[in-house]
Protein backbone atom coordinates (compact mmCIF):
# COMPACT_ATOMS: atom_id res chain seq x y z
CA UNK A 1 0.00 0.00 0.00
CA UNK A 2 2.65 2.60 0.93
CA UNK A 3 4.58 1.08 -2.13
CA UNK A 4 1.60 1.67 -4.02
CA UNK A 5 0.93 4.92 -2.67
CA UNK A 6 4.22 6.52 -3.23
CA UNK A 7 3.99 5.96 -6.79
CA UNK A 8 5.27 3.01 -9.10
CA UNK A 9 8.37 3.14 -11.49
CA UNK A 10 7.18 2.50 -15.13
CA UNK A 11 8.11 -0.75 -16.41
CA UNK A 12 7.33 -2.40 -12.86
CA UNK A 13 5.04 -5.10 -12.85
CA UNK A 14 1.98 -5.80 -10.04
CA UNK A 15 3.13 -8.65 -9.93
CA UNK A 16 6.70 -7.66 -8.98
CA UNK A 17 5.73 -5.23 -6.13
CA UNK A 18 3.09 -7.78 -4.70
CA UNK A 19 6.14 -10.35 -4.40
CA UNK A 20 8.12 -7.25 -3.01
CA UNK A 21 5.06 -6.06 -0.56
CA UNK A 22 5.46 -9.77 0.97
CA UNK A 23 8.96 -9.98 1.12
CA UNK A 24 8.87 -7.47 2.98
CA UNK A 25 6.06 -8.41 5.38
CA UNK A 26 7.53 -11.97 5.51
CA UNK A 27 11.21 -10.08 6.42
CA UNK A 28 9.34 -8.39 8.94
CA UNK A 29 7.87 -11.12 10.72
CA UNK A 30 11.27 -13.54 10.79
CA UNK A 31 12.76 -10.83 13.20
CA UNK A 32 13.01 -12.21 16.34
CA UNK A 33 14.99 -9.48 17.94
CA UNK A 34 15.34 -5.71 16.97
CA UNK A 35 17.53 -3.51 18.65
CA UNK A 36 16.99 0.69 17.36
CA UNK A 37 19.26 3.18 18.97
CA UNK A 38 19.36 1.60 22.41
CA UNK A 39 21.54 3.00 25.45
CA UNK A 40 21.12 1.84 28.84
CA UNK A 41 22.42 3.40 31.94
CA UNK A 42 22.09 1.45 35.20
CA UNK A 43 20.38 4.21 37.69
CA UNK A 44 21.88 7.71 37.48
CA UNK A 45 25.38 6.00 36.23
CA UNK A 46 26.81 6.73 32.66
CA UNK A 47 25.68 4.56 30.08
CA UNK A 48 27.06 1.13 29.54
CA UNK A 49 25.23 0.71 26.23
CA UNK A 50 25.06 2.88 23.56
CA UNK A 51 23.08 3.29 19.84
CA UNK A 52 22.98 -0.41 19.68
CA UNK A 53 21.55 -1.21 16.82
CA UNK A 54 20.91 -4.80 15.51
CA UNK A 55 18.33 -7.34 14.20
CA UNK A 56 18.37 -11.35 15.08
CA UNK A 57 16.32 -12.58 12.33
CA UNK A 58 14.69 -16.22 12.95
CA UNK A 59 17.09 -19.35 12.69
CA UNK A 60 20.37 -17.25 13.14
CA UNK A 61 23.01 -18.17 15.16
CA UNK A 62 25.20 -15.39 16.58
CA UNK A 63 28.44 -14.75 18.83
CA UNK A 64 28.59 -11.69 21.08
CA UNK A 65 32.45 -10.66 22.66
CA UNK A 66 33.79 -8.39 24.26
CA UNK A 67 36.22 -7.09 27.13
CA UNK A 68 34.87 -8.05 30.57
CA UNK A 69 32.86 -4.88 31.53
CA UNK A 70 31.99 -4.44 27.91
CA UNK A 71 28.30 -4.91 28.05
CA UNK A 72 27.71 -8.10 27.31
CA UNK A 73 25.73 -9.29 29.82
CA UNK A 74 23.53 -5.92 30.34
CA UNK A 75 23.15 -6.36 26.36
CA UNK A 76 21.72 -9.92 26.89
CA UNK A 77 19.63 -8.87 30.21
CA UNK A 78 17.67 -6.29 27.98
CA UNK A 79 17.04 -9.30 25.27
CA UNK A 80 15.53 -11.63 28.30
CA UNK A 81 13.52 -8.50 30.28
CA UNK A 82 15.50 -8.37 33.18
CA UNK A 83 16.05 -4.83 32.49
CA UNK A 84 14.41 -1.44 30.59
CA UNK A 85 16.20 0.27 28.35
CA UNK A 86 16.84 3.80 29.28
CA UNK A 87 15.81 5.53 25.37
CA UNK A 88 15.47 3.58 22.27
CA UNK A 89 13.19 0.64 20.88
CA UNK A 90 13.40 -2.88 21.29
CA UNK A 91 11.40 -5.53 19.84
CA UNK A 92 10.83 -9.11 20.31
CA UNK A 93 8.68 -11.45 18.23
CA UNK A 94 7.41 -8.41 16.82
CA UNK A 95 6.14 -6.70 20.06
CA UNK A 96 7.48 -3.27 21.32
CA UNK A 97 8.85 -4.69 24.67
CA UNK A 98 8.61 -0.88 26.39
CA UNK A 99 4.45 -0.81 25.87
CA UNK A 100 4.16 -4.99 27.26
CA UNK A 101 1.62 -4.89 29.96
CA UNK A 102 2.82 -6.80 32.87
CA UNK A 103 1.15 -9.71 32.09
CA UNK A 104 1.96 -9.50 28.68
CA UNK A 105 5.44 -10.21 29.34
CA UNK A 106 5.67 -14.32 30.76
CA UNK A 107 4.36 -15.72 27.30
CA UNK A 108 7.18 -13.66 25.78
CA UNK A 109 9.50 -14.96 28.52
CA UNK A 110 8.90 -17.94 27.80
CA UNK A 111 9.85 -17.74 23.93
CA UNK A 112 13.59 -17.45 25.36
CA UNK A 113 15.65 -20.15 26.63
CA UNK A 114 18.40 -18.46 29.21
CA UNK A 115 21.79 -19.54 30.02
CA UNK A 116 23.32 -17.42 32.68
CA UNK A 117 26.46 -16.84 33.31
CA UNK A 118 26.03 -17.84 37.33
CA UNK A 119 23.47 -20.35 35.90
CA UNK A 120 20.96 -19.64 38.44
CA UNK A 121 19.44 -22.65 39.07
CA UNK A 122 17.76 -23.46 42.55
CA UNK A 123 19.56 -24.74 45.60
CA UNK A 124 16.96 -26.53 47.00
CA UNK A 125 15.77 -28.30 43.64
CA UNK A 126 17.29 -31.32 42.00
CA UNK A 127 19.04 -31.63 38.66
CA UNK A 128 15.67 -32.99 37.71
CA UNK A 129 12.97 -30.58 39.08
CA UNK A 130 15.42 -27.33 37.96
CA UNK A 131 14.79 -28.68 34.24
CA UNK A 132 11.07 -29.55 34.58
CA UNK A 133 11.04 -25.91 35.78
CA UNK A 134 10.11 -24.41 32.41
CA UNK A 135 7.68 -26.94 31.64
CA UNK A 136 6.47 -26.79 34.85
CA UNK A 137 5.23 -23.36 35.03
CA UNK A 138 3.30 -23.82 32.00
CA UNK A 139 1.14 -26.39 34.41
CA UNK A 140 2.35 -29.30 31.88
CA UNK A 141 0.95 -32.84 34.02
CA UNK A 142 4.65 -33.97 35.07
CA UNK A 143 4.14 -37.18 33.22
CA UNK A 144 4.02 -35.39 29.70
CA UNK A 145 7.50 -34.42 30.03
CA UNK A 146 9.44 -36.12 32.37
CA UNK A 147 11.02 -38.88 30.06
CA UNK A 148 12.32 -36.22 27.58
CA UNK A 149 13.59 -34.04 30.30
CA UNK A 150 15.52 -37.55 31.93
CA UNK A 151 16.57 -38.16 28.05
CA UNK A 152 18.13 -34.44 27.62
CA UNK A 153 20.09 -35.08 31.27
CA UNK A 154 21.37 -37.87 30.26
CA UNK A 155 22.70 -36.43 27.00
CA UNK A 156 24.13 -34.00 28.30
CA UNK A 157 26.52 -36.30 30.67
CA UNK A 158 24.13 -35.90 33.73
CA UNK A 159 22.09 -39.11 34.02
CA UNK A 160 23.43 -39.95 36.87
CA UNK A 161 23.41 -36.94 38.46
CA UNK A 162 19.89 -36.01 37.97
CA UNK A 163 18.65 -36.11 41.62
CA UNK A 164 22.20 -34.65 43.17
CA UNK A 165 21.49 -30.41 44.17
CA UNK A 166 23.44 -27.84 42.78
CA UNK A 167 25.57 -27.60 45.74
CA UNK A 168 26.68 -30.88 45.33
CA UNK A 169 27.55 -30.62 41.38
CA UNK A 170 30.68 -29.20 40.26
CA UNK A 171 30.93 -26.21 38.00
CA UNK A 172 31.12 -27.91 34.47
CA UNK A 173 28.01 -29.79 35.79
CA UNK A 174 25.74 -26.86 36.70
CA UNK A 175 26.57 -25.45 33.29
CA UNK A 176 24.85 -28.80 31.87
CA UNK A 177 22.26 -27.96 34.04
CA UNK A 178 21.42 -24.50 33.00
CA UNK A 179 22.07 -25.12 29.61
CA UNK A 180 19.44 -28.15 29.69
CA UNK A 181 17.07 -25.63 31.77
CA UNK A 182 17.58 -23.03 29.32
CA UNK A 183 16.85 -25.39 25.98
CA UNK A 184 14.54 -27.95 27.09
CA UNK A 185 11.04 -25.72 26.81
CA UNK A 186 12.45 -25.69 22.79
CA UNK A 187 12.90 -22.06 22.96
CA UNK A 188 12.35 -19.68 19.94
CA UNK A 189 15.21 -17.79 20.81
CA UNK A 190 18.09 -19.00 22.84
CA UNK A 191 21.00 -16.53 24.65
CA UNK A 192 23.68 -17.67 26.10
CA UNK A 193 25.96 -16.13 28.36
CA UNK A 194 29.69 -17.60 28.90
CA UNK A 195 27.92 -21.34 28.13
CA UNK A 196 31.28 -23.13 27.76
CA UNK A 197 33.07 -21.21 30.33
CA UNK A 198 32.89 -24.12 33.61
CA UNK A 199 33.43 -27.08 30.79
CA UNK A 200 36.74 -28.74 29.87
CA UNK A 201 36.84 -28.41 25.84
CA UNK A 202 35.62 -31.84 24.40
CA UNK A 203 32.38 -31.18 26.63
CA UNK A 204 32.26 -27.48 25.15
CA UNK A 205 32.55 -28.94 21.95
CA UNK A 206 29.34 -31.46 22.50
CA UNK A 207 27.83 -27.90 23.77
CA UNK A 208 28.19 -26.03 20.80
CA UNK A 209 27.09 -28.69 18.81
CA UNK A 210 23.68 -29.18 20.94
CA UNK A 211 23.39 -25.34 20.17
CA UNK A 212 23.78 -26.04 16.45
CA UNK A 213 21.49 -28.56 16.00
CA UNK A 214 18.88 -26.02 17.95
CA UNK A 215 20.08 -23.94 15.47
CA UNK A 216 19.64 -26.20 12.32
CA UNK A 217 15.88 -26.90 14.04
CA UNK A 218 15.17 -22.94 13.76
CA UNK A 219 16.19 -21.73 17.55
CA UNK A 220 17.70 -18.19 17.02
CA UNK A 221 20.88 -18.08 19.14
CA UNK A 222 23.23 -15.67 20.38
CA UNK A 223 26.26 -16.60 22.66
CA UNK A 224 28.16 -14.11 24.97
CA UNK A 225 31.75 -15.94 24.94
CA UNK A 226 35.43 -14.57 25.48
CA UNK A 227 36.13 -18.20 23.61
CA UNK A 228 37.11 -17.68 20.15
CA UNK A 229 37.49 -20.81 18.70
CA UNK A 230 33.75 -21.38 19.17
CA UNK A 231 33.30 -18.59 16.79
CA UNK A 232 36.13 -19.76 14.61
CA UNK A 233 34.27 -23.47 14.87
CA UNK A 234 31.05 -21.84 13.20
CA UNK A 235 31.74 -20.58 10.03
CA UNK A 236 28.00 -19.37 9.30
CA UNK A 237 27.28 -17.63 12.55
CA UNK A 238 27.11 -13.69 12.97
CA UNK A 239 30.13 -12.24 15.12
CA UNK A 240 28.81 -9.13 16.94
CA UNK A 241 31.48 -7.34 19.26
CA UNK A 242 30.80 -4.63 22.11
CA UNK A 243 33.61 -2.72 23.38
CA UNK A 244 33.10 0.30 25.67
CA UNK A 245 29.06 -0.12 25.48
CA UNK A 246 29.36 0.29 21.70
CA UNK A 247 28.35 -2.74 19.34
CA UNK A 248 30.05 -3.56 16.03
CA UNK A 249 29.82 -6.20 13.97
CA UNK A 250 33.06 -8.52 13.24
CA UNK A 251 31.19 -10.65 11.07
CA UNK A 252 27.81 -10.70 8.94
CA UNK A 253 26.76 -14.12 8.34
CA UNK A 254 23.64 -16.49 9.23
CA UNK A 255 21.19 -13.35 9.45
CA UNK A 256 22.82 -10.88 12.05
CA UNK A 257 23.55 -7.38 11.06
CA UNK A 258 24.19 -3.95 12.32
CA UNK B 1 -5.08 -36.83 55.55
CA UNK B 2 -3.64 -33.55 54.62
CA UNK B 3 -1.22 -35.07 52.71
CA UNK B 4 -4.39 -36.48 50.30
CA UNK B 5 -6.36 -33.55 50.89
CA UNK B 6 -2.92 -32.08 48.93
CA UNK B 7 -3.14 -34.04 46.23
CA UNK B 8 -6.51 -33.58 45.99
CA UNK B 9 -6.35 -29.99 45.77
CA UNK B 10 -3.34 -30.45 42.99
CA UNK B 11 -5.33 -32.92 40.98
CA UNK B 12 -7.67 -30.78 41.11
CA UNK B 13 -5.61 -27.23 40.22
CA UNK B 14 -7.57 -25.95 43.26
CA UNK B 15 -4.21 -24.42 44.73
CA UNK B 16 -0.96 -24.48 43.20
CA UNK B 17 0.26 -26.91 45.62
CA UNK B 18 3.05 -29.43 46.13
CA UNK B 19 5.63 -27.80 44.75
CA UNK B 20 8.82 -27.05 46.84
CA UNK B 21 9.34 -24.60 43.51
CA UNK B 22 9.90 -21.73 46.64
CA UNK B 23 11.91 -23.26 50.22
CA UNK B 24 9.60 -23.76 52.40
CA UNK B 25 11.61 -21.32 55.18
CA UNK B 26 12.43 -18.04 55.37
CA UNK B 27 8.91 -16.84 57.11
CA UNK B 28 6.98 -19.47 56.68
CA UNK B 29 8.80 -21.86 59.04
CA UNK B 30 8.58 -23.01 62.35
CA UNK B 31 8.45 -20.04 64.25
CA UNK B 32 5.66 -18.42 62.32
CA UNK B 33 3.44 -22.06 63.03
CA UNK B 34 4.03 -21.13 66.63
CA UNK B 35 2.79 -17.56 66.32
CA UNK B 36 -0.01 -18.69 64.72
CA UNK B 37 -1.03 -21.49 66.77
CA UNK B 38 -0.88 -19.17 70.07
CA UNK B 39 -3.43 -16.63 67.91
CA UNK B 40 -5.71 -19.44 66.90
CA UNK B 41 -5.78 -20.21 70.44
CA UNK B 42 -6.59 -17.02 71.73
CA UNK B 43 -8.61 -16.62 68.97
CA UNK B 44 -10.91 -19.90 70.03
CA UNK B 45 -10.67 -18.67 73.80
CA UNK B 46 -12.64 -15.41 72.74
CA UNK B 47 -15.02 -17.59 70.31
CA UNK B 48 -15.69 -19.74 73.14
CA UNK B 49 -16.50 -17.11 75.48
CA UNK B 50 -18.38 -15.44 73.06
CA UNK B 51 -20.69 -18.15 72.42
CA UNK B 52 -20.83 -19.16 76.35
CA UNK B 53 -22.06 -15.55 76.98
CA UNK B 54 -24.51 -15.61 74.18
CA UNK B 55 -25.67 -18.94 75.60
CA UNK B 56 -25.70 -17.85 78.98
CA UNK B 57 -27.52 -14.42 77.96
CA UNK B 58 -30.38 -16.43 75.76
CA UNK B 59 -31.08 -19.09 79.00
CA UNK B 60 -31.04 -15.86 81.36
CA UNK B 61 -33.58 -13.98 79.39
CA UNK B 62 -35.38 -17.38 78.11
CA UNK B 63 -35.76 -18.39 81.79
CA UNK B 64 -37.02 -14.81 83.28
CA UNK B 65 -39.21 -13.85 79.96
CA UNK B 66 -42.33 -16.05 80.39
CA UNK B 67 -42.33 -15.20 84.58
CA UNK B 68 -43.38 -12.34 87.09
CA UNK B 69 -43.34 -12.34 90.80
CA UNK B 70 -46.05 -10.82 92.79
CA UNK B 71 -45.39 -9.79 96.22
CA UNK B 72 -47.90 -9.65 98.63
CA UNK B 73 -46.27 -7.60 102.09
CA UNK B 74 -48.08 -8.33 104.87
CA UNK B 75 -49.88 -5.68 106.71
CA UNK B 76 -51.54 -5.38 110.28
CA UNK B 77 -54.84 -4.31 109.44
CA UNK B 78 -55.65 -6.81 106.91
CA UNK B 79 -55.31 -9.98 106.97
CA UNK B 80 -52.62 -11.99 104.83
CA UNK B 81 -54.56 -15.33 103.71
CA UNK B 82 -57.26 -13.58 102.06
CA UNK B 83 -55.05 -11.06 100.41
CA UNK B 84 -53.33 -14.19 98.77
CA UNK B 85 -56.52 -15.42 98.26
CA UNK B 86 -58.01 -12.42 96.40
CA UNK B 87 -54.50 -12.02 94.34
CA UNK B 88 -54.38 -15.79 93.35
CA UNK B 89 -58.30 -15.27 92.31
CA UNK B 90 -57.31 -12.29 89.95
CA UNK B 91 -54.33 -13.49 88.26
CA UNK B 92 -56.25 -16.66 87.59
CA UNK B 93 -59.22 -14.90 86.01
CA UNK B 94 -56.85 -13.18 84.03
CA UNK B 95 -55.95 -14.18 80.58
CA UNK B 96 -52.70 -14.84 79.44
CA UNK B 97 -51.47 -16.33 83.07
CA UNK B 98 -50.75 -20.08 82.58
CA UNK B 99 -50.40 -20.47 86.51
CA UNK B 100 -49.98 -18.75 89.50
CA UNK B 101 -48.39 -20.67 92.34
CA UNK B 102 -47.67 -19.61 96.37
CA UNK B 103 -43.99 -19.93 97.35
CA UNK B 104 -44.04 -21.75 100.26
CA UNK B 105 -42.69 -20.21 103.67
CA UNK B 106 -40.11 -22.93 102.99
CA UNK B 107 -39.12 -22.05 99.93
CA UNK B 108 -38.91 -18.63 100.85
CA UNK B 109 -37.04 -19.13 103.67
CA UNK B 110 -34.72 -20.77 101.33
CA UNK B 111 -34.08 -17.75 99.11
CA UNK B 112 -33.30 -15.56 102.33
CA UNK B 113 -30.74 -18.20 103.53
CA UNK B 114 -27.79 -16.54 101.02
CA UNK B 115 -28.23 -13.32 103.59
CA UNK B 116 -29.53 -14.80 106.73
CA UNK B 117 -28.04 -17.73 107.17
CA UNK B 118 -29.82 -21.17 108.11
CA UNK B 119 -31.53 -19.95 110.98
CA UNK B 120 -35.20 -20.04 111.65
CA UNK B 121 -36.87 -16.45 111.75
CA UNK B 122 -38.36 -15.17 114.41
CA UNK B 123 -42.34 -15.24 113.77
CA UNK B 124 -42.86 -11.37 114.60
CA UNK B 125 -40.49 -11.05 111.76
CA UNK B 126 -43.14 -10.23 108.61
CA UNK B 127 -42.02 -11.80 105.21
CA UNK B 128 -43.47 -11.13 102.49
CA UNK B 129 -45.73 -14.06 100.48
CA UNK B 130 -44.44 -14.49 97.16
CA UNK B 131 -46.50 -16.15 94.19
CA UNK B 132 -45.18 -17.06 91.17
CA UNK B 133 -46.70 -16.42 88.26
CA UNK B 134 -46.28 -18.09 84.47
CA UNK B 135 -47.04 -16.13 81.63
CA UNK B 136 -48.82 -17.88 78.39
CA UNK B 137 -46.19 -17.78 75.70
CA UNK B 138 -48.82 -17.57 73.15
CA UNK B 139 -51.38 -15.20 74.92
CA UNK B 140 -49.00 -12.29 76.71
CA UNK B 141 -51.12 -10.76 79.33
CA UNK B 142 -51.72 -6.86 79.59
CA UNK B 143 -49.46 -6.14 82.39
CA UNK B 144 -50.23 -2.83 83.26
CA UNK B 145 -53.54 -3.35 83.74
CA UNK B 146 -52.69 -6.51 85.86
CA UNK B 147 -50.66 -4.49 87.99
CA UNK B 148 -53.57 -1.69 88.04
CA UNK B 149 -56.41 -4.01 89.55
CA UNK B 150 -54.06 -6.09 91.50
CA UNK B 151 -53.09 -2.49 93.46
CA UNK B 152 -56.88 -1.46 93.41
CA UNK B 153 -57.57 -4.88 95.16
CA UNK B 154 -54.83 -6.09 97.30
CA UNK B 155 -53.22 -3.44 99.51
CA UNK B 156 -49.84 -4.02 100.07
CA UNK B 157 -49.11 -5.73 96.83
CA UNK B 158 -46.06 -4.91 94.22
CA UNK B 159 -45.74 -6.80 90.44
CA UNK B 160 -42.08 -6.99 89.37
CA UNK B 161 -41.69 -8.30 85.88
CA UNK B 162 -37.78 -8.49 86.56
CA UNK B 163 -37.73 -5.69 83.92
CA UNK B 164 -34.62 -3.88 85.39
CA UNK B 165 -32.86 -7.04 86.47
CA UNK B 166 -33.20 -8.07 82.59
CA UNK B 167 -32.40 -5.24 81.28
CA UNK B 168 -28.83 -4.94 83.13
CA UNK B 169 -28.44 -8.68 82.51
CA UNK B 170 -29.08 -7.66 78.80
CA UNK B 171 -26.38 -4.65 79.04
CA UNK B 172 -24.00 -6.91 80.77
CA UNK B 173 -24.01 -9.90 78.37
CA UNK B 174 -24.24 -7.40 75.47
CA UNK B 175 -20.55 -6.08 76.97
CA UNK B 176 -19.18 -9.21 77.58
CA UNK B 177 -20.15 -10.19 73.84
CA UNK B 178 -18.98 -6.83 72.28
CA UNK B 179 -15.57 -7.57 74.51
CA UNK B 180 -15.36 -11.01 73.41
CA UNK B 181 -15.83 -9.62 69.49
CA UNK B 182 -13.48 -7.24 69.78
CA UNK B 183 -11.00 -9.44 71.29
CA UNK B 184 -11.56 -11.77 67.85
CA UNK B 185 -11.30 -9.11 65.41
CA UNK B 186 -8.06 -7.83 67.19
CA UNK B 187 -6.59 -11.40 66.77
CA UNK B 188 -7.67 -12.19 63.20
CA UNK B 189 -6.39 -7.94 62.90
CA UNK B 190 -3.21 -8.91 64.34
CA UNK B 191 -2.93 -12.73 62.38
CA UNK B 192 -3.16 -10.37 59.42
CA UNK B 193 -0.45 -8.13 59.95
CA UNK B 194 1.95 -11.16 61.15
CA UNK B 195 1.12 -13.22 57.82
CA UNK B 196 1.80 -9.96 55.76
CA UNK B 197 4.84 -9.38 57.37
CA UNK B 198 6.25 -13.03 57.33
CA UNK B 199 5.23 -13.16 53.54
CA UNK B 200 7.48 -10.61 52.58
CA UNK B 201 10.07 -12.12 54.79
CA UNK B 202 9.97 -14.91 52.50
CA UNK B 203 9.45 -12.96 49.35
CA UNK B 204 12.39 -11.54 50.27
CA UNK B 205 14.44 -14.22 51.41
CA UNK B 206 13.62 -16.13 48.31
CA UNK B 207 14.04 -13.02 45.81
CA UNK B 208 16.35 -14.91 43.58
CA UNK B 209 14.34 -18.04 43.31
CA UNK B 210 11.30 -15.15 42.02
CA UNK B 211 14.03 -13.83 39.76
CA UNK B 212 14.82 -17.04 38.21
CA UNK B 213 10.93 -18.02 37.92
CA UNK B 214 9.99 -14.82 36.61
CA UNK B 215 12.80 -14.90 34.21
CA UNK B 216 11.82 -18.46 32.76
CA UNK B 217 8.18 -16.97 31.80
CA UNK B 218 6.79 -17.90 35.32
CA UNK B 219 2.85 -15.60 36.03
CA UNK B 220 3.10 -13.84 38.96
CA UNK B 221 -0.22 -16.03 40.16
CA UNK B 222 2.03 -18.92 39.89
CA UNK B 223 4.61 -17.54 42.49
CA UNK B 224 2.40 -15.96 44.59
CA UNK B 225 0.58 -19.41 44.51
CA UNK B 226 3.57 -21.01 46.05
CA UNK B 227 3.53 -18.58 48.49
CA UNK B 228 -0.42 -19.21 49.30
CA UNK B 229 -0.16 -22.87 49.07
CA UNK B 230 2.88 -22.54 51.95
CA UNK B 231 0.69 -20.28 54.22
CA UNK B 232 -2.15 -22.20 53.74
CA UNK B 233 -0.91 -25.34 55.59
CA UNK B 234 0.80 -22.89 58.32
CA UNK B 235 -3.31 -21.89 58.89
CA UNK B 236 -4.20 -25.12 58.65
CA UNK B 237 -2.05 -26.82 61.08
CA UNK B 238 -1.45 -23.80 63.80
CA UNK B 239 -5.40 -23.75 63.22
CA UNK B 240 -5.91 -27.17 64.51
CA UNK B 241 -3.52 -27.08 67.27
CA UNK B 242 -4.45 -23.71 68.92
CA UNK B 243 -8.26 -24.73 68.49
CA UNK B 244 -7.07 -28.38 69.97
CA UNK B 245 -5.79 -26.47 73.36
CA UNK B 246 -8.72 -24.16 73.51
CA UNK B 247 -10.66 -26.85 73.54
CA UNK B 248 -9.16 -28.66 76.11
CA UNK B 249 -8.96 -25.11 78.29
CA UNK B 250 -12.34 -24.82 77.72
CA UNK B 251 -13.30 -28.59 78.97
CA UNK B 252 -11.19 -28.13 82.24
CA UNK B 253 -12.97 -24.69 82.98
CA UNK B 254 -16.36 -26.49 82.62
CA UNK B 255 -15.64 -29.13 84.79
CA UNK B 256 -13.48 -27.52 87.45
CA UNK B 257 -14.68 -23.93 87.26
CA UNK B 258 -18.48 -23.63 86.28
CA UNK B 259 -20.07 -26.99 84.97
CA UNK B 260 -23.28 -26.29 87.59
CA UNK B 261 -24.78 -23.22 88.69
CA UNK B 262 -24.30 -20.96 91.93
CA UNK B 263 -26.93 -19.86 93.48
CA UNK B 264 -29.47 -17.16 91.19
CA UNK B 265 -26.29 -17.15 88.55
CA UNK B 266 -26.68 -20.26 85.56
CA UNK B 267 -23.85 -22.77 85.14
CA UNK B 268 -20.77 -21.43 82.53
CA UNK B 269 -22.98 -22.34 79.57
CA UNK B 270 -20.16 -24.25 77.91
CA UNK B 271 -22.54 -26.74 75.29
CA UNK B 272 -20.95 -29.97 73.57
CA UNK B 273 -22.31 -27.68 70.82
CA UNK B 274 -19.16 -25.57 71.11
CA UNK B 275 -16.65 -27.97 71.00
CA UNK B 276 -17.24 -28.54 67.21
CA UNK B 277 -17.64 -24.74 66.30
CA UNK B 278 -14.22 -23.95 67.92
CA UNK B 279 -12.75 -26.47 65.03
CA UNK B 280 -14.02 -23.44 62.66
CA UNK B 281 -10.85 -21.73 63.57
CA UNK B 282 -8.51 -23.76 61.62
CA UNK B 283 -10.53 -23.28 58.38
CA UNK B 284 -10.78 -19.57 59.10
CA UNK B 285 -7.22 -19.16 59.82
CA UNK B 286 -6.43 -21.12 56.51
CA UNK B 287 -8.22 -18.85 54.73
CA UNK B 288 -6.96 -15.68 56.36
CA UNK B 289 -3.15 -16.94 56.18
CA UNK B 290 -4.28 -17.82 52.27
CA UNK B 291 -6.19 -14.38 51.04
CA UNK B 292 -3.75 -12.38 52.88
CA UNK B 293 -0.46 -14.37 51.33
CA UNK B 294 -1.58 -13.98 48.02
CA UNK B 295 -2.74 -10.36 48.37
CA UNK B 296 0.35 -9.71 49.90
CA UNK B 297 2.44 -11.77 47.14
CA UNK B 298 0.61 -10.24 43.90
CA UNK B 299 1.38 -6.64 45.70
CA UNK B 300 5.02 -7.24 46.21
CA UNK B 301 5.32 -9.20 42.71
CA UNK B 302 3.96 -6.29 40.82
CA UNK B 303 6.29 -3.72 42.07
CA UNK B 304 9.29 -6.49 40.59
CA UNK B 305 10.11 -6.15 36.83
Amino acid sequence: MILLGLGRPRGMSLTYLICLTITVFARRSFLMVRFENVGMRYGMGPEVLRDISFELRQGSISFLSGPSGAGKSSLLKLIYMANRPSRGLITMFGSDISTLEREEMPPIRRRIGVVFQEFRLLDHLTALENVCLPLRITGAPEENYEHDVKELLTWVGLGNRMNAVPPTLSGGEKQRVAIARAVVAQPDVLLADEPTGNVDPDMGMKLLRLFKELNRMGTTILIATHDMSLVEQTQNAAHLHIEEGQLSVLRKAGGAMS
Amino acid sequence: MIGNLREWLAAHNVLAVSSNVIPNSGGAGWPLLVVVAVMCFLASVALGITLTVSNVAKEWSADLAGVITVQVKPRPDVDGEEQMQTTLRILRETPGIAAATPVSSRSAAELLEPWLGGVELPDDIAVPQLVDVRLDSVMQPDLEALRLRLEGSVPGIEVDDHFRWKSRLAAFAGSLLGLAIAALLLIVGAAVAIIVFATRAAMEANRGVIEVLHLIGARDTFIAGEFQAQFLWVGLRAGAVGAAAAAILLMVLTVFAGGRGEFFLPGLGVTWFTYPTLFLVPILAAGVAFATARATALSVLARIL
